[in-house]
């Protein structure tokens, strides 16, 4: 008896490249919060197609997080000293409660902060697009998005010893047209994937991409 | 003029300028709620919602903890 009703939607593997299907196979097709996520479930973003599929969902890597969670883990202990500073010591109790307190949410706003930049940062890969959302700070954000067949060379590079030991590095694409882009100054290209985990399998995707995209493009034109 | 010189102490001083950054803090915690918001509207997975609550969490809590510091204080 056919199956009419189906709690899952079923994937088209159809559009699913070779990689996509092996990393989902290996686990990356587990929750969107990972580093590295194929075919994400229940995940969408602004302006998506009707019909488009995400393939990878990535984000930077969580060691990179470290530098700000060990300046919280420092500062933490700050306020058990700082009565040794003449300018606070000089203050009554009530006031340096105050100060603590001021102190402390600083650090929370601070952990904040961090954690929603490094969850929403994030890179997307579709059966048709690639998408590079990037947010600076409180009130600016910068979202680049190009077509596969735009795509004219992609490249990763592993650089320092953190990025060997924990397997993470850049992915540049290089599209047809210059993208001009806030965010080129301090990158690349518009589209580079920063920090992004297993940036081999990436570049693989989106090579296969590029190479299925193409076919499509030939066969299209000898019909 | 110099009644007021002589009431000045440190404590007054540093007291008003942390109840002043302590209410900067809680309008940011406010914008913070609201970027959550925009962020999860541009690229919306399920976990968002737990951070929307995180956001909303650091804003009462900084609200409280400033209204406590503004009357006690």
């Amino acid at each position: 008896m056919p199956e009419v009703y189906t709690k899952k939607k079923p994937v088209k593997a159809d559009n699913l490249v070779e990689t996509v299907k092996k990393l989902v196979a290996e686990g990356f097709g587990g929750p969107p919060w990972r580093s590295l996520t194929a075919c994400p479930p229940k995940t969408k973003f602004e302006a998506q197609h009707e019909k488009e599929e995400i393939l990878l969902l990535m984000r930077r890597h969580p060691i990179t997080n470290l530098w700000w969670m060990a300046s919280i883990a420092m500062l933490f202990g700050v306020p058990l000293f700082w009565s040794e500073f003449p300018l606070v010591a000089n203050v009554t109790a009530p006031v340096q409660l105050a100060l603590a307190i001021f102190w402390y949410l600083g650090l929370a706003f601070f952990a904040i902060q961090n954690l929603l930049l490094w969850f929403y940062n994030v890179y997307i890969v579709t059966d048709e697009r690639i998408i590079d959302v990037d947010f600076f700070g409180l009130l600016y954000k910068n979202v680049n998005a190009t077509q596969i067949q735009k795509i004219e060379d992609v490249s990763y590079s592993q650089v320092g010893m953190m990025a060997s030991v924990f397997n993470f590095g850049n992915v540049v694409i290089q599209t047809a047209a210059e993208q001009r882009s806030d965010d080129t100054n301090e990158e690349g290209s518009a589209f580079t994937f920063g920090a992004v985990s297993n940036p081999d399998r990436v570049v693989k995707v989106i090579s296969e991409l590029m190479e299925q995209e193409e076919k499509e493009e030939y066969e299209g034109r000898t019909r | 003029m110099e009644n007021l010189i002589q009431a000045l102490s440190l404590s007054l001083v540093v007291g008003l300028l942390v109840k002043v950054s302590l209410v900067l803090l809680t309008l940011l915690s406010l914008v913070t709620v609201r970027q959550a918001g925009l962020m999860d509207r541009v690229v919306s997975v399920p976990i968002g919602n737990w951070f929307k609550g995180i956001a909303w969490g650091f804003f009462w809590t900084c609200l409280v903890l400033t209204t406590g510091v503004i009357l006690i204080v």
